[in-house]
């Protein structure tokens, strides 16, 4: 004999609830109790029963599908931070679909005009420019920025406190000791008077690292520190220091950002900022959920603290 | 702020939902007037076909799922975006989805979670055919990496190539008591085609290799778990001069356990990775490593995807690609 069909009436008994509050659960609508919404969740779990998407998104014109759109996946910063919103979104019964852009504006458009059709809402992330309209006309897009510095006027915007990054590396090198930094990288670090810049002209890899450091040490005689754009940049630098001789951080200290695993594998483990991409992904899911539901609130534009990770790269020899 | 729904649109136009979707699919057998009222209606309430609701119509939504286990992974993240660039190269759009465990891997391969893709591409990180309970897959399936089953279409990595190459490497250049930091594994014990070329590379050189050098971390796949393992092997006083790292991450905590304690590479102790990732030319030392030839995989795999898009309805084939070792500082042989 073959096994029941699992159905919605057996959900509703065995969470103890009525059809419509099921229904109100699997929709996502708001105003339910957490309990219940539990309750429901545990019942739909045990049972394995699974709502039919095609037929729900006919009823409610919703996929239950949000488009996270980035740059690019080879950027582990990117591809860290992309995992963990895929995780949030998963947690809320979302289902996310990644789509990498490259620099294209062709495939950036096509999946602006899939808003509203193959996706409920979008989360931006870290893309220099956004295509018109960017959440006033009910499909809501929220920017999710790490490196990026720039803001659109009228779109939720969940960032990395780039400034605040800028201060802590600033501070902990002056007080180190350290009196002739240079960048390495405009990127995320907001360009500072005091200290000169050195182009990485391209993208902003290990390869553009190591070759950076090395133009940086022959250009600014007396450098001793590099404050580069990414933990990217600062690997390849400190391997292109290493080939040119020069011992870090006795010779020159060496800071990142991103806080990507390699850094800590690194020799000298790499002192770095740590953007917290697991709050960043909360706070921007929390947001985009807030949209679906119907929140009408004027744009919201969150600063998430990041931390310094004071490591050998700075502190030598001995430090984790 | 809700979005307009096809009652919306029959509502407007007078006429029940059925006739409106009938409309909107083109089918025959509608009367021109109520055509016309139906599109204007459309038109009005701003309704927006649903791609959900077109795909069951049709079968046929344009899109591939490319599916892989994490991003955190380098080997992952890339192979993922070269199947998305090549999959856009033939004209087909992609859609990314991530399965980190066993439950939603078998969801994606299952299409529970990829309803709404034409076909799948998959890196597993458990088992294909265990998803498909050893049924052939219900619609165009196919999987990158991982071992055949003859079930599903598989495109097969130079594992046991790659890993005999970078294992005799090391033997020709004169070491003789090689470590291999292994994933993490249920059974304990290593096994699989990588496992085979390091077993195959000693015996081409009459040797046996040490049971008590097989060590692996806590977790699969990172760095740390390579730092564990490698402490551990350090603290039993065990002699080796060769380290065989199953890939790169591994063989970078390997390669950063063994300086903290002192231990010098390449003199003392040579280290091998694989996947060649961006990072394994710029540790210190650079870290010699096996190139999957992913470009190729990829190729290929999207070949197998669109002849099954096409109607292919053969059992489940499998292709081979190569690997080959990219030798690095890690590995360089000591000086007399």
């Amino acid at each position: 004999m073959l096994p029941m069909r699992v159905t919605m009436r057996d959900v509703a008994a065995r969470a103890g609830v009525s059809l419509k509050t099921v229904s109100r659960v699997v929709n996502g609508e708001p105003h339910i109790r957490p309990e219940t919404r539990d309750a429901v969740q545990v019942a739909i779990a045990d049972l394995g029963w699974t709502p039919n998407a095609a037929a729900r998104s006919l009823r409610t014109g919703r996929t239950g599908v949000v488009g996270i759109v980035v740059t690019e996946l080879r950027r582990p910063l990117l591809a860290a931070l992309v995992e963990t919103l895929v995780t949030e979104a998963d947690a809320r019964g979302l289902q996310a679909a990644v789509e990498p852009v490259h620099r294209d504006d062709d495939r950036l458009a096509e999946i602006w005009a899939q808003r509203g059709v193959t996706f409920d809402g979008l989360l931006a992330v870290d893309l220099p420019r956004l295509p018109e309209p960017s959440g006033a006309d009910g499909v809501p897009v929220v920017r999710v920025d790490v490196t990026e510095v720039s803001g659109h006027p009228g779109c939720d915007r969940v960032a990395a406190d780039l400034e605040q990054a800028a201060e802590l590396l600033a501070r902990h090198l002056a007080v180190m000791g350290r009196r002739r930094p240079v960048q390495l990288g405009a990127g995320p670090l907001v360009a500072r008077d005091d200290m000169p810049l050195v182009d990485l002209g391209g993208t902003p890899d290990r390869a553009a690292g190591y070759r950076a450091a090395q133009r940086a040490v022959v250009g600014h005689p007396g450098v001793d520190a590099l404050v580069c754009a990414t933990d990217e940049v600062a690997l390849g630098a400190l391997a292109g220091l290493h080939a040119a001789g020069l011992a870090v951080p006795e010779d020159v200290a060496v800071t990142g950002y991103g806080a990507l695993d390699d850094g800590w594998f690194a020799t000298p483990s790499l002192t770095t900022v740590d953007p917290e991409p697991a709050t960043l992904a909360r706070r921007a899911v929390d947001v985009l959920a807030r949209r679906l539901a119907g929140g009408e609130e004027p744009a919201v534009d969150v600063r998430v603290p990041v931390t310094l990770l004071r490591r050998e790269s700075t502190l030598g020899p001995g430090a984790r | 702020m809700r979005r307009p729904t096809l009652d919306d649109v029959a509502a407007v136009a007078g006429v029940s939902a059925k006739t409106v979707s009938n409309v909107l699919l083109e089918r025959p057998h509608v009367a021109a007037a109520t055509r016309a009222r139906v599109l204007a209606a459309v038109e009005q309430v701003g309704y927006r076909v649903n791609r959900a609701g077109r795909g069951l119509a049709s079968g046929r939504s344009g899109r591939i799922a490319v599916v892989v286990p994490n991003l955190h992974q380098p080997y992952f993240a890339e192979t993922a975006e070269r199947l998305i660039l090549e999959l856009a190269d033939r004209g087909l759009t992609s859609t990314l989805r991530i399965a980190p465990d066993r439950q939603t891997e078998r969801d994606a391969v299952r299409g529970r979670t990829t309803a709404d893709a034409d076909g799948v591409i998959i890196c597993p990180h458990f088992s294909v055919p265990d998803a498909l309970d050893g049924a052939p897959p219900a619609r165009p399936l196919v999987q990158l990496g991982g071992g055949a089953s003859g079930l599903v279409d598989t495109v097969v990595m130079g594992e046991r190539e790659g890993a005999e190459a970078a294992t005799r490497h090391l033997l020709d250049t004169g070491r003789r008591r090689l470590a291999l930091v292994w994933n993490a594994s249920p059974a304990g014990a290593p096994t699989g085609e990588r496992y085979e070329g390091f077993v195959a590379a000693h015996h081409a050189h009459g040797l046996e290799p040490d049971p008590a050098l097989m060590v692996a971390g806590s977790d699969w796949d990172r760095r740390a778990s390579g730092y564990e393992a490698m402490t551990g092997l350090l603290r039993t006083g065990l002699p080796f001069d060769g380290v065989v790292g199953v890939n790169d991450a591994v063989a970078v905590g390997a390669l950063r356990a063994l300086r903290r304690h002192g231990v010098r590479v390449p003199e003392d102790v040579a280290v091998t990775g694989f996947d060649d990732t961006d990072e394994a030319g710029f540790t210190v030392p650079p870290l010699t490593s096996v190139s999957p030839e992913t470009a190729e995989m990829v190729s290929i795999a999207v070949d197998m995807l669109l002849e099954r898009l096409g109607g292919l309805a053969t059992a489940g084939r499998t292709r081979r690609t190569g690997a080959h070792l990219v030798p690095r500082a890690s590995s360089a042989a000591p000086a007399d």
